[in-house]
């Protein structure tokens, strides 16, 4: 039977990114469909926040409802993504698989790249299949009527400054919810970066995790303190949401191009690290 | 002489720590070579080295004629490795391990490489855990799952770090069947604490104690066969054979015990071709054993290393 | 009193569908000292946690040192040092502080300096005297091994039961582990099992071989050898064609089995009729252009009793 038979020729092409395609393969196998599952359900855990509370409490009181779970949405997919991430090289790592694949001749860069990418990717995947899912779910609640009302009602109900925001608050329109989803979808990518740099860089995941929370930190902060100064960067994005939420124009283009390009500067950064990291 | 593998004063530092002192190691090509030493000697990190996990303080190494520094690629994709408790994506079934590394060394079709990867699952024995996942192997079976993925892209060399670790005697029976059908096929390099396999099966040796090779070369310049030989013969009575008296290449007679006795030479050639005609002219079918003494690699590793308390893992 | 350290009649061990242990009946004589040897899931070390009262068996019964093992254990298991496979001890003692809890728990043990001294004197003895201070979580592997080796042996016990005491050690350390049962047996009964087979041909006395379950063979060492057949090595050099051929087409020549090692052919020829190829294969080596390097009957190791044993119990 063997004998006969002529062997598979060897891969001849030699270069860094050498075995991205395959190692996109598995890491997608990983990051699908646990991941996406669990973001998915949280973004539908924080629907529940106002479909609860609207069960129980009545009409008029869910007006800023809407408002505090897509920001509570926005933190808790930055928050998840971070935990979910923080064992993207760490972990293989940890385990000792990340030896067995640099001891193949899989290049060190594309080991990095396809985590990232596939994070990246799987992250933006659970945004958009959420944000899909919630639309219409809100869509259902707007037309119960409890999302439109006053600037003073809105006083009444809550004492915090959204109050002096625009007019009335409503669902964005689908452009605009699109554009949203769009922005939360980049900063999560953007701190999957965040997330692989520190894992090819530091060795205690608490530590990388920790460090990691401090990303969205800086981005609120950011977004409170200078949002103006700051609109070239990834608090744009921030801003865009917070925009989107009051259905006002969403300015997505510029922040967006800023972070991919941050993001892959991360990434490239992050590769340079682990092409230097000793691997036991 | 072709070396698989050179070392040019390789050396590592852990902080203060001296992992390998100006190691220059040659492995030659289509050799069985056995790899040496007490726990922490520093045959992991060698062996990490030439794989690319960890670069080197000073020094540097070539592999297959490459430089590892330059040319790390291309050597793995001609080098299999098995670490030491391999692991694997415990949720990955045996097959798609295997078949995720026959892509990283092979081209070709969906099916090509399902057949080699079912080539290569009876050759590791695997054959029927194929569709298990990695979580649910014996270690036995995660170490044949490492040779697995080592041999399928066909490599040149092959650097095991100790691959019978942990096995029972069929397993290790296995790993060892294994390694000798591959022989023909890749230089062998492979760590192990088994000497007396070692000694069978190798046919070169490389001793490292505390970062320094203290001995390396050919099992046979170890086991320095060919200078004596026990000589077993029926119903010679107490007389030492007449034939070996007097015979210029023969340079000690000495009786150990009933017809067995211990002929010293000076001349290994000459003792190999003329030493059983001899005996069988006058012997013929009394001759029991003709048989070169060598010493144990076991004797000869403890002698060069040190002896040392129970348990000792320096 | 009997002659045998222990004893077990018809073991077994069953956990929900599996059989851990199924009818196993087995003897180590009274300062021996017993290889154990089966494949790993055999059921090696749950033979041993019976014996030492960790766990009870489903049916049959064992005896240490006379004792039965679960009614009278405790009274033997003070007479008894015993070292488990992967063994844990609390991290935050030291090895002095081990070995002396160790000793403590033995009834009969000396107090103050006397005791003092016998952990001394033991820790002395496995070469961890310098590192008597020592908290165990800052040990190595073979370190932690010594440890365990040591409170084993502090109480000066009649039997030591060993699971696994060389797993993890290179061969210095291998050496002298073995160097330490062989200088207990004799006073002291060694019943310990291990992978490493050669390491049981050197020191042990005897040997009990299990496999699924079930003893599979036991008995004094050379017993168990000569299980196996004799095949004859000969090593030559040389162009051997037709020697080959010549002795292939003999009707007493059954297999010939020929490996390259460099220049040197090595040949492992097993033969159906001992008595003729005694008488002719000398003749027909000498006779040639070849050298003949070596020829002799294949040595008796335990590791080709082991494969032949085990295997043929195997169900596939």
């Amino acid at each position: 039977m063997t004998a006969e038979r002529v062997p598979l020729p060897r891969i001849e092409a030699i270069h860094p990114f050498r075995g991205y395609i395959g190692m996109l393969g598995v890491e997608m196998r990983v990051w699908f469909p646990w991941r996406v599952a669990i973001l998915v359900l949280a973004g539908l855990g924080i629907f529940a926040t106002i479909y609860i509370p609207w069960q129980i409490a009545g009409v008029n009181q869910l007006g800023p409802l809407f408002l505090w779970s897509m920001a509570l949405w926005l933190v808790v997919v930055l928050i998840s993504t971070i935990s979910l991430s923080e064992g993207t090289v760490l972990g293989d790592i940890d385990r000792g698989t990340i030896s067995w694949l640099v001891a193949m001749p899989i290049g060190r860069p594309a080991i990095i790249a396809a985590k990232a990418a596939a994070a990246a990717f799987g992250v933006g995947a659970a945004v958009f299949i959420t944000g899909g899912l919630l639309y219409p779910l809100y869509n259902m609640a707007a037309k119960r009527g409890i999302t439109e009302f006053t600037v003073d009602e809105l006083s009444e109900v809550t004492e915090s400054p959204i109050g002096r925001w625009g007019t009335y608050i409503s669902l964005p329109d689908v452009g605009t919810y699109l554009s949203m989803l769009f922005a939360i979808a980049l900063l999560a990518a953007f701190l999957v970066a965040v997330m692989i740099l520190l894992g090819s860089s530091i060795r205690s995941r608490t530590a990388v995790f920790g460090l990691g929370l401090a990303a969205p930190a800086f981005l609120i902060a950011g977004w409170v303190a200078a949002r103006d100064a700051l609109v070239a960067s990834p608090v744009g994005l921030v801003t865009a949401v917070a925009e989107g939420v009051q259905d006002r124009p969403v300015e997505v283009l510029v922040p967006a191009t800023a972070t991919v390009a941050l993001s892959i500067a991360l990434v490239a950064l992050a590769i340079w690290r682990f092409g230097r990291r000793e691997l036991s | 002489m072709n070396a698989t593998i050179e070392t040019f004063g390789l050396a590592k530092r852990y902080r203060k720590v001296e992992a390998l002192k100006n190691l220059d190691m040659t492995v030659p090509a289509n050799t069985v070579c056995g790899f040496l030493g007490p726990n922490g000697a520093g045959k992991t990190t060698t062996m990490r080295i030439l794989m690319g996990l960890s670069r080197p303080t000073t020094g540097t190494a070539k592999i297959l004629g490459s430089p590892i520094d330059s040319d790390g690629l291309s050597i793995r994709s001609r080098v299999g490795y098995l670490s030491q408790d391999p692991s694997f994506y415990p949720r990955f079934r045996v097959h798609s391990v295997l078949r995720f590394a026959a892509r990283r060394y092979l081209s070709g079709s969906r099916a090509a490489i399902d057949v080699r990867v079912e080539e290569t699952l009876e050759q590791i024995g695997l054959a029927d855990r194929a569709g298990r996942r990695v979580k649910a192997l014996s270690g036995g079976e995660r170490q044949r799952l490492g040779i697995g993925q080592a041999v399928i892209g066909r490599p040149e060399l092959l650097i095991l770090d100790e691959p019978s670790v942990g096995l029972d005697p069929e397993g290790r029976f296995q790993v060892l069947s294994l390694i000798e059908s591959l022989r023909d096929q890749a230089t062998i390099f492979y760590s192990s604490h088994i000497l007396d396999d070692v000694q069978r099966i190798a046919d070169h040796v490389v001793i490292l104690d505390r970062g320094e090779i203290i001995a390396q070369g050919p099992m046979e310049q170890f086991l320095g066969s060919g200078a004596r030989y026990r000589v077993v013969i029926e119903g010679t009575g107490g007389s030492a054979p007449q034939a070996l008296q007097g015979l210029p290449w023969v340079t000690g007679v000495e009786g150990v015990g009933d017809g067995t006795w211990e002929v010293s030479v000076s001349n290994q050639e000459t003792a190999e071709r003329e030493l059983m005609p001899v005996l069988a002219r006058d012997h013929g079918a009394a001759i029991r054993e003709l048989r070169p003494l060598v010493r144990s690699l076991e004797d000869i590793y403890v002698g060069a290393v040190g002896a040392g308390e129970v348990g000792d893992d320096r | 009193m009997t002659d045998y350290a222990i004893e077990a009649r018809s073991l077994s061990k069953r956990y929900r569908n599996v059989h851990a242990l199924d009818g196993l009946s087995l003897d180590v004589a009274a300062g021996s000292i017993c290889g154990f040897l089966g494949p790993n899931g055999a059921g090696k070390s749950t033979t041993m946690k019976i014996l030492m009262g960790l766990i009870r068996p489903t049916s049959g019964h064992a005896f240490v040192l006379g004792h039965e093992v679960g009614k009278a254990g405790l009274v033997a298991r003070a007479r008894i040092g015993y070292l488990p496979q992967d063994p844990v001890f609390p991290a935050y003692l030291t090895v002095r502080g081990l070995v002396t809890y160790a000793a403590r728990l033995y009834p009969g043990h000396p107090a103050g300096q006397a005791l003092r001294r016998r952990v001394d004197n033991m820790l002395e003895q496995v070469g961890l005297a310098d590192k008597a201070r020592r908290r165990l979580a800052g040990l190595s592997g073979g370190e932690r091994q010594r440890v365990g080796v040591a409170q084993a042996l502090i109480a000066d016990p009649d039997l030591v039961i060993l699971d696994e005491p060389s797993a993890g050690l290179d061969p210095v350390g291998r050496r002298a582990m073995i160097d330490l049962i062989a200088g207990i047996g004799g006073d002291a009964t060694v019943f310990y099992s291990t992978h490493i087979l050669d390491d049981v041909e050197r020191v042990s006395d005897s040997v009990v071989m299990l496999n699924h379950g079930k003893v599979v063979a036991q008995g004094p060492l050379a017993s168990v050898l000569e299980v196996t057949g004799q095949d004859y090595v000969i090593g030559l050099r040389g162009d051997t064609t037709e020697l080959r051929a010549r002795l292939t087409a003999q009707p007493w020549v059954s297999t010939l089995v020929a490996r390259n090692r460099g220049s040197v052919e090595q040949w492992q020829v097993q033969v159906s009729d001992a008595g003729i190829a005694a008488r002719q294969l000398v003749p027909m080596l000498a006779d040639g252009d070849h050298s003949v390097l070596q020829f002799h009957l294949t040595d008796r190791r335990l590791e080709d009793a082991y494969l032949q044993l085990i295997g043929g119990t195997d169900e596939g």
